[in-house]
């Protein structure tokens, strides 16, 4: 086996572990063992024969190029400017929220496997060792994500700000990271407590969702939380303040650098250091009934409900012509609904889209007043939730089961065409459409029955960007790959459908100001989409 | 087929074989045995004419193992044409008509079981295979094996 550079740099701190008696040797082993399995790559049903040999490397350490890329922003965040509680606030907000997202949807699994159970449980090795494993295995990816998220800005920061900057990073850092993989192993062993069997698993994937949505309304949260006056920017503190972690951390550094003092920033200081510092005292605490309740993710209770959805039924039935695409259109709609692994990726994009243009929308209002507001054309910061168009669609070609692609092989269809159409259209039903109609109404009731033609524009515009859009799609069939071959992917592909979705609501705003436009331009619109779907559907997919 | 008809047998059948009540469970917290009834129930659904098998019994515990048999045979009394491959030769001989045995992918025998019989003049169908494929060493494997267990 390979020895890792991780494992000798850790071999310093033996002495730590085994201070807390844990079996160091043995931990190494079992670390050693996880690395080599996350260097394996993944492969796809269909195109193994594409790839060729490749050296064993780890998609999560490829992955973090992008980051790399992400904290060059944070540079001038860090560097330039005295207001170091608000600059601080938010570099240590970017941080958790990108460690946190990755946490949730990523590392999950580390901590919640049981897999290794049947095998390392039945030797005699203890459940402090294994379990120091797993945290040290968590930590070691976050040590990664941080240091590629944090590590140009905090050095460049030094420069500046001198050695104590360093310092306070560091520690504010560890303890961000401490922060997190605790008070998600709480969360989940809360869960776990309450739950059993396969509706666990359910409350986990739902809570999961939820968790990725706080996480980026609370991002938004740390915005408010200072306000812009005269390009000064100002902080009062206020009680709910308290809640939003990054804050506590950008406070040692208001009252070091910016030699501020009042008694919230000592406040904040003091939560920055005892919230992490109690969490992990109560996780040790937890860590016993934490593994036995883990075992109830390999029960199995044996009830569950069937649901008949009649206007489902009706709706595939007016929206699918072909005998096929109605089969196709059914199986995509469980997947979609079904599927954990799908939906902790894709749903809190979907919340996520939900919330945007509302938080435009409240500052705007914040701006100048809602009567003023109403009457312009911010209606169409409904386009901002078309943005999660292209993640979502192509987050279609992988799923959790994706081994189970070889039914496409074995039905009798000659094209797969009717596939993707019945994919696209499952994802406007079940995912694009609930958004939008919740959307619309909220936008009807701020702005009157004026804009339900624009809104309509809005739909149809939104069907051609995700036609556009299915090009993501293209070399793969839906659900046929792993995720773990998302994770090295994402990301750059996706800007020109960024600036794509940008162009819709230019010519959008544009058509508004030539009056009774927007009605021709529906029709123009809708024209185009059932061409080019037709044109996709024949072109595109068919010879996929 | 229909959904709802496909639907509707399925899980009739599903109840003939005792699982009506995880019908709507996900196959993923399903057992080996249960995993295995559910592909004979979904390979059977459109009542095909000619099936294909290969090694049915695995995983079913022996009253399924009886059942499946005679679904079978039965199956094979309608006129429909079964192929099925095992390395199970009891049953082998037990429920087939007509009995090819392969070696190193050539055919060494086909033929009814009374025809291997005759032609090889032994007594059941796994003598009759180590005989055509030419093995009588198990003995001597076997025990090699278990002295290096043992380390004797």
């Amino acid at each position: 086996m390979k020895d890792f550079r991780t494992l000798k740099i850790l071999d310093r701190f033996r002495g730590l572990f085994e201070r807390f008696g844990i079996d160091y040797p043995v931990m190494r082993k079992i670390l050693a063992v996880k690395l080599t399995m996350d260097g394996r790559g993944t492969p796809t049903v269909f195109n193994q024969q594409k790839k060729k040999q490749k050296p064993e490397e780890n998609g999560f350490i490829k992955s973090l190029g992008m980051y790399v890329l992400i904290s060059i922003v944070l540079i001038p965040i860090v560097n330039f400017g005295q207001n170091y509680l608000y600059q601080m606030s938010i570099f240590f907000g970017v941080v958790m929220f990108l460690v946190m997202t990755s946490m949730i949807s990523d590392f999950s699994n580390v901590l919640l496997d049981v897999k290794d159970k049947s095998i390392l449980h039945t030797k005699p090795i203890e459940k402090r060792t294994i379990n120091a494993a797993k945290t040290v295995h968590i930590c070691l990816y976050l040590f990664f994500l941080t240091m590629a998220i944090a590590g140009i800005p905090v050095v460049i920061g030094t420069v500046t700000h001198g050695l104590i900057f360093l310092i306070f990073s560091i520690f504010g850092l560890m303890f961000i990271n401490l922060f997190i993989v605790v008070f998600t192993a709480l969360i989940y062993n809360f869960i776990l407590r309450f739950f059993d069997g396969e509706k666990l698993k359910d409350v986990i994937n739902y809570v999961q969702i939820g968790l990725s949505i706080a996480v980026m309304v609370g991002y938004q949260l740390l915005g408010r939380a200072f306000s812009f006056v005269d390009m000064k920017i100002t902080f009062s503190p206020s009680w709910w303040h308290f809640f939003i972690p990054p804050i506590w951390f950008g406070a040692p550094f208001a009252l070091y650098f910016g030699h501020q003092s009042n008694k919230f920033l000592w406040l904040y200081f003091l939560l920055a250091f005892l919230i992490p510092v109690i969490s992990i005292m109560i996780y040790i605490r937890m860590i016993p009934s934490f593994e036995r309740n883990l075992q109830k993710l390999s029960n199995h209770s044996r009830k569950s409900k069937p649901r008949e959805r009649r206007w489902k039924n009706w709706l595939m039935h007016t929206i699918c012509r072909s005998r096929e695409e109605k089969v196709f259109f059914r199986f995509a709609d469980h997947m979609m609904r079904n599927e954990r692994e799908f939906r902790l990726k894709v749903y809190p994009s979907l919340g996520m889209s939900l919330v945007i243009p509302f938080i435009f929308i409240f500052n705007q209002i914040h701006m100048t007043s809602f009567a003023d507001m109403v009457s312009t054309k911010w209606y169409l910061a409904i386009y901002f939730s078309s943005l999660m168009i292209p993640t979502a669609v192509s987050m279609m070609k992988y799923s959790g089961k994706y081994k189970g692609a070889w039914i496409y092989k074995t039905a009798p269809v000659e094209n797969y065409a009717p596939l993707f159409s019945a994919v696209l259209k499952v994802f406007i039903v079940d995912l694009y459409l609930p958004v939008f109609l919740i959307q619309s109404v909220i936008f009807v009731f701020i702005f009157g029955f004026k804009i339900v033609l624009d809104l309509l524009v809005v739909f149809v515009a939104s069907i051609l960007y995700m036609v556009i859009c299915s090009r993501f799609l293209k070399g793969s069939l839906p659900f046929s790959e792993s995720f773990e071959n998302a994770r090295q992917s994402a990301g750059v592909k996706l800007i020109p459908a960024l600036i794509l979705a940008g162009v819709f609501w230019g010519i959008h705003f544009a058509v508004t100001f030539i009056p009774y436009r927007v009605f021709s331009y529906l029709i123009l619109l809708l024209g185009i989409t059932i061409f080019s779907w037709k044109m996709v559907y024949r072109m595109v997919w068919g010879d996929s | 087929m229909d959904v709802k008809k496909a639907n509707e047998k399925a899980q009739n059948l599903m109840k003939v074989f005792g699982m009506e009540e995880v019908y709507h469970s996900r196959i993923a917290s399903f057992s080996k045995r249960m995993r295995q009834k559910v592909l004979i129930i979904s390979s059977l659904l459109h009542n095909p004419e000619l099936l294909f098998l290969d090694e049915p019994l695995s995983g079913l515990d022996a009253n399924s193992v009886m059942v499946l048999k005679e679904i079978l045979s039965i199956m094979a009394a309608k006129g429909k044409t079964i192929f099925y491959s095992s390395h199970i030769m009891d049953v082998v001989e037990k429920i087939s008509n007509r009995i090819i045995l392969i070696n190193d992918g050539k055919i060494v025998a086909d033929g009814s079981f009374m025809d291997l019989k005759e032609q090889n003049k032994e007594g059941t169908l796994e003598q009759i295979f180590n005989q055509l494929t030419g093995f009588n060493e198990h003995k001597a494997i076997a025990e090699e094996f278990v002295s290096i267990v043992q380390e004797v």
